[in-house]
């Protein structure tokens, strides 16, 4: 039911037909919309596509102004191009402020939009002219920088999306090139904070929060590297922490008093499962970690015990605090997940430090895999089951969605051959009965026929 | 979809979007002004940046460190760790004589490693690439199978280097083959 907290504007839209057709009365639409934060009359799409028309060409010109100084440029003096460009920025900059203070919403963004695309060009021409070197690192990070201070002053979510493509492009060079991205966890915090403090925005809060994770995870790991340690489980062990983490925030946002808390709480929640999937799926084939344990150094053990250890202590801890929050079996249902990670964690780690100091124990090849496998099953008929509980169709259909991911898996990578698999495939069905009987049970409990 | 509340504050965030233009400007004036032009042998072949068009990718003699130049890089070198490589006048060209992570006497450029692989290290100096229009960058490709080319570099004292110009090679600027 949370979700459609998300819907607001086409549930407006869809009140106001009621109340037109006698339905309900003009209080009562007032009424129920109130308890999701918005008003009769909200659902009007015709501003919105205005600004969107508007905001696209500023776009696409400015993506032109791009393309355009990488053509025939050199009949121009240098200066004569960097001040035409910069001149055509400050244009754009005073009409956008301009329009802004007539009240002129839509235009005003266009402009900054053009203007700021315009600022990135000139950077680029700069790297052009002096021919500053294959990636141009430093000039994304100055254009993320640029943009910054003119989206948050500006209150604008359209100037922070650009902010984080720009950010995000900066993150994607600096990986490729082999510099450690750890400013771009920087970077990230800005639309988090921004969606919390200046506008609200679900979009941009879990942009920043993806961003933050996936590059914090990335600069950990190279900063292990980096002072001699091993650190090639960081990578699949931080993003299962990450998801624990941000698992247990959503949970806690969701019980804030604050509205907006409480919808950025659901959305997180929501991806966070999702999250999780995504981490754990490519996790499933035995090759990879078959790969990840022969390029694992024996003399390096410490370092792959340590961080399952400290996996399992942070689950430990999230574990207790579920229960203060909500003692007994419901503590136990929210913590379920993180548990079943962690079980597979260690699972995984150990048959990782096992398989490195005894290359010749097969049996160990095939612990992962199946831990992570049962791991991905038990996740998938929790969330049926917190679904049903739940009346949340999304929790349900991810569940749904997620069994069946892993079972049509297995079908084509199999696991301890046919018998193997075919154990696995039983466990699949019994999940899904054992769901099926939970489901019959509360619709007979609800008065329900089925 | 915006709400200014705070119109010269925008305006000053829109001047400081300006000093930003400043300082890469500097930044890339600055060898340009002090360094030592020398002239160094070249190799060029033909991408394309996303943001900055059609450009020849250059490959250097230092590009590449391997054998002797690759004697004073210690062991465990990282991406990303800085290197220097010191330079000496051979005729009309400079050449890579010695590597390594100490900061050299004389005049040297500064690097940062791309990649190691057993006895090779690949490192860049932000000269990999000269923008060109698609035309000139073909062009340049063309001319370095018949004729050698020369790139045209400023070295600042600190080792941080500007690309100027990449020209054929004159005479006296062929290095003499081994």
């Amino acid at each position: 039911m949370r979700l459609i907290r998300f819907l607001k504007a086409e549930l407006a839209a869809d009140a106001a037909g009621w109340v037109d057709d006698g339905l309900v009365s003009r209080d009562q639409a007032e009424a129920v919309l109130a308890r999701y934060g918005t008003e009769l009359g909200a659902g009007r799409r015709g501003p919105m596509g205005y600004f969107a028309l508007l905001a696209l060409g500023a776009l696409l010109v400015g993506l032109g102004a791009i393309l355009l100084i990488s053509t025939h440029w050199h009949d121009i003096p240098r200066w004569a191009r960097l001040v035409g460009l910069l001149a055509l920025t400050g244009g754009a900059h005073a009409a956008g402020i301009s329009r802004a203070a007539r009240g002129e919403d839509a235009p005003a963004t266009a402009w900054l939009l053009l203007a700021n695309l315009l600022f990135g060009t000139s950077l680029f021409l700069i790297g052009r002219m002096y021919h500053l070197g294959e990636y141009f690192l430093e000039g994304i990070g100055l254009w993320a920088l640029g943009i910054l201070p003119v989206a948050w002053l500006a209150r604008s979510r359209t100037l922070m999306g650009l902010y984080c493509v720009v950010g995000a492009t900066w993150f994607g060079v600096a990986m490729e090139h082999g510099h450690n991205p750890w400013p771009a966890a920087l970077i990230a915090v800005a639309p988090v904070v921004f969606s919390l403090r200046v506008e609200r925005s679900v979009l941009l809060f879990l942009a920043g929060i993806a961003g933050f994770v996936t590059a914090f995870d990335l600069a950990v790991a190279l900063g292990v590297e980096a002072a001699g340690g091993d650190a090639s489980l960081l990578p699949l062990l931080l993003p299962i922490v990450a998801v624990q983490a941000l698992y247990l925030l959503s949970r806690w946002m969701e019980q804030a008093g604050d509205g907006t808390i409480r919808d950025y709480g659901t959305a997180l929640h929501l991806w966070a499962v999702r999250f999780a999937i995504v981490v754990l799926l490519p996790l499933n084939f035995v090759d990879s970690w078959t790969e990840l344990a022969h390029g694992y150094d024996p003399d390096m053990w410490w370092s792959g015990v340590g961080l399952v250890a400290g996996t399992l202590v942070a689950t430990a801890a999230a574990t207790s605090w579920w229960q203060r929050v909500r003692p007994g079996r419901e503590g136990w249902i929210e913590a379920a997940p993180g548990l079943a990670s962690a079980a597979a964690i260690a699972a995984a780690g150990a048959a990782v430090v096992t398989l490195a100091a005894y290359p010749d124990a097969a049996w160990a090849d095939l612990v992962p895999p199946v831990a992570v496998t049962l791991v991905l099953l038990a996740c998938g008929g929790w969330m049926i089951v917190r679904g049903i509980a739940t009346a949340s169709t999304a929790s349900f259909h991810l569940g749904v969605g997620t069994v069946l991911l892993t079972a049509v898996l297995r079908y084509f990578v199999l696991i301890g051959d046919y018998v193997g698999t075919a154990v696995l495939f039983m466990a699949c069905g019994a999940a899904m009965a054992g769901a099926a009987t939970y489901f019959k049970r509360r619709l007979a409990g609800s008065g329900a026929t089925s | 979809m915006i709400t200014i509340t705070r119109p010269r504050l925008l305006g000053a965030a829109a001047v400081f979007q300006l000093l930003l233009v400043g300082v890469l400007l500097v930044g890339a004036k600055a060898p340009l002004v002090r360094g030592q032009e020398i002239v160094v042998p070249v190799h060029p072949v033909d991408p394309r940046s996303l943001f900055r068009g059609n450009y020849a990718a250059l490959r250097y003699d230092f590009t590449d460190l391997d054998g002797p130049l690759a004697d004073g890089l210690p062991h465990g070198l990282e991406r990303g760790d800085g290197v220097y490589v010191s330079l000496e006048r051979d005729g009309g060209v400079w050449q890579p004589v010695a590597a390594g992570t100490e900061r050299p006497e004389g005049l040297f450029l500064r690097g940062r490693v791309e990649w190691t692989a057993r006895r090779q290290t690949r490192v860049r100096y932000g000269l990999e690439a000269f923008f060109a229009p698609t035309e000139v960058a073909q062009e340049l490709e063309r001319r370095v199978r018949v004729r050698p080319m020369v790139a045209v570099l400023r070295v600042a004292p600190s080792g941080r280097a500007a690309l100027v110009d990449v020209r054929e090679a004159r005479p006296d600027e062929v290095p003499a083959k081994e």
